[in-house]
């Protein structure tokens, strides 16, 4: 799997083909990441591709304290908010914006399963925090330290927010089911 | 959408790109610097540091400074193909109050070294996350041999294109200005003029600090006008704000950098605030203290509750209110983005939680003796400590009695914060107290700012 390896392989030695085995492993969770802070599949894209330009511009040390996918995704999620920030934009808190075909060809090829998909579309109606951390811990497969990490909070705030969330997800599928 | 390979052959060709503008901005900075080395002409007893980034002129010069017989050797720069950072360097606490003192043409950076190593660290990645244009120049002048070490740990947070250079003092130098300051009471910026005879670099202090007074009206400007319909809402929703800007001491601090209000109200009136009372600010940090993280301060240890929101007031910030029993609770607001790109904010706790073979506070708690021993009760103290960045008492108190600027706008904006919630709590008997420091300009504006200032 790429990771750190590759990484610190293209840091040192300059090898594309280690940073190509980065962004293969790694953009298509990326982009659904971003998007539960963007809303729109598009500009997570973008906000995706920004972030690997810029760890292939700038090598930012990566110290192994935490994995390398949650050290990408902290740097992702702050490039996202900068993002909104800077366009002075926020994310609706109760809409994540309708699915597009790439939305769900990416849901097809990365989550797969059906199920699954219909959970990830019932995210698109939470609170934007609420549908990141689920994310990260039920799509990505994180531990909450490493949720809580990404997200920049601790892991007390993690668990409390990721309470919440299931909360109001079981809400969210009641009204479907 | 793209196809990966697509994505990749993206990255790549922008990346290739963004590297050859870098390389040209560098050649043009490097022409520059040497057209302008007069400007660092007071350093008279600097070498080169730093870390090999792919120069190999610059390696060699930072490994050959190393050594202490290169102590006192003439400044080196030759890294065309990078940033280079000059580090201004004081020396122990001092550097707290005294060492941000001279700007060259381009921008600032200073450091210290012991105890603020850390900071360093954290100016590093400040800067650089906001030096992602132009050239950036800090300056380093008479550090001690205690900083190499600190010095080292901030060349590794710097990205690669960029060079620490730091410079190491003849040691007779730094001690007579060490006598000097303790002799005289005088400050160590005075001590290191007095002791390198060298009136140009009280010059450049006064210089700086006008710089950095009027770079404070300017900001000051931006933000009150900035914030004024925020501050007005809070008002109409009957918080009393007692500081919005004006020229009373702490508020002079608290707008520099940041723009804010100190709002006293009764717990009710905290209550009430409901998340359209925060429309339009984009970023909340939550304090609300029942231990803290500032023990030299408060004298007994309690823990700040740091939870943050990308864009509205939820319920996760007034869970924390009841969990501080509505007492003291502090808000900070900031549009800005207090991470910095390469930051990874972990709550020190986590480390320290994990260094004794635990995962969470709950576990903490419910810890017995037989897990919390005493040795790892001092392992737990110890990677917290490690982790986190303390102040004590004396060193804030100086601050605000001396007024040093950019200590207010770069690391001491928490305790800031903190510090002025303590008076404003004060003022009002200690009802309860939110403090809102409201949209921030962010750090590549406020270098800019300086940039337009020089100009």
């Amino acid at each position: 799997m790429a990771g750190s390896c590759d990484y610190e392989k293209y840091c040192r030695e300059g090898d594309d083909e280690a940073l190509e085995r980065i962004i293969r492993e790694f953009r298509d969770g990326l982009i659904l990441y971003l998007r539960t802070f963007t809303g729109d599949i598009h500009t997570a894209e973008d906000i995706a591709e920004d972030t690997f330009v810029k760890i292939a511009v700038k090598k930012p040390r990566y110290n192994g304290k935490a994995s390398f996918k949650t050290w990408l995704y902290r740097i992702a999620g702050n490039m996202a908010i900068d993002h909104l920030r800077r366009r002075r934009e926020s994310v609706p808190i109760d809409d994540c914006g309708e699915l597009t075909l790439d939305d769900i060809s990416l849901e097809e090829s990365y989550i797969r399963d059906e199920e699954r998909i219909a959970v990830h579309r019932a995210l698109g109606k939470l609170p934007g925090d609420y549908r990141q951390i689920l994310w990260l811990v039920y799509f990505e497969d994180m531990q909450v330290r490493e949720a809580a990490a990404v997200m920049g909070r601790s892991v007390h705030a993690a668990e409390t927010l990721i309470y919440r969330a299931r909360r109001r997800m079981k809400e969210e599928l009641e009204k479907v089911l | 959408m793209k196809s990966i390979e697509e994505t990749a052959r993206s990255v790549i060709s922008r990346r290739d790109k963004e590297l050859r503008r870098i390389r040209k901005r560098n050649r043009r900075f490097a022409a520059a610097l040497s057209a302008g080395a007069t400007v660092f002409a007071i350093a008279t007893a600097m070498i080169v540091t730093g870390r090999d980034s792919g120069n190999k002129d610059a390696a060699s010069a930072v490994n050959s400074s190393l050594s202490d017989e290169n102590a006192g050797t003439e400044t080196v720069v030759n890294a065309p193909e990078t940033d280079i950072i000059w580090m201004n360097e004081g020396y122990g606490d001092e550097f707290q109050r005294h060492s941000a003192l001279v700007a060259s043409d381009e921008a600032l950076l200073f450091g210290g070294r012991d105890g603020s190593i850390s900071i360093q660290i954290d100016f590093g990645e400040k800067v650089l996350s906001a030096a992602s244009a132009d050239s950036l120049i800090a300056f380093s002048f008479n550090a001690s041999k205690g900083t190499a070490a600190g010095t080292d740990k901030m060349q590794e947070k710097l990205s690669n294109e960029c060079y620490l250079l730091s410079g190491r003092a003849d040691e007779a130098l730094f001690t007579a200005a060490e006598r000097l300051e303790k002799d005289k009471n005088i400050t160590n910026a005075e001590a290191m003029a007095r002791a390198t005879g060298d009136s140009e670099y009280l010059r450049l202090v006064g210089e700086y600090r006008e710089k950095a007074e009027e770079y404070e009206r300017y900001l000051r400007s931006v933000h009150y006008e900035r914030n004024k319909d925020t501050i007005e809402t809070f008002e109409k929703l009957g918080f009393t704000v007692i500081s919005k800007g004006t020229d009373d001491d702490f508020d002079r601090y608290l707008c520099f950098g940041s723009g804010g209000a100190v709002l006293a109200g009764t717990k009710e009136q905290i209550d009430a605030l409901s998340l359209e009372d925060f429309e339009g600010v984009e970023h909340i940090t939550l304090y609300g203290s029942s231990k803290t993280d500032l023990p030299r301060i408060y004298g007994e240890p309690k823990r700040m509750v740091h939870l943050r929101e990308d864009s509205k007031l939820t319920d996760e910030l007034l869970a924390a209110y009841e969990e501080n029993g509505g007492a003291a609770l502090k808000v900070r607001i900031q549009a800005g983005w207090d991470d910095d790109l390469w930051g990874e904010w972990v709550d020190p706790h986590v480390y320290a939680y994990e260094a004794i073979g635990l995962h969470s506070e709950e576990e903490f708690n419910e810890a017995g003796p037989d897990i919390l021993t005493s040795e790892k009760v001092d392992l737990f103290y110890e990677v917290l400590n490690k982790y986190t960045y303390w102040v004590n008492e004396e060193r804030f108190g100086s601050f605000f009695k001396e007024g040093e600027l950019i200590e207010a706008r770069e690391y001491a904006w928490d305790l800031i914060a903190e510090l002025t919630c303590e008076r404003a709590q004060e003022l009002c008997n200690n009802k309860c107290i939110a403090y809102i420091t409201l949209p921030d300009l962010n750090e590549s504006e406020g270098i800019e700012s300086v940039i337009a200032l020089d100009e």
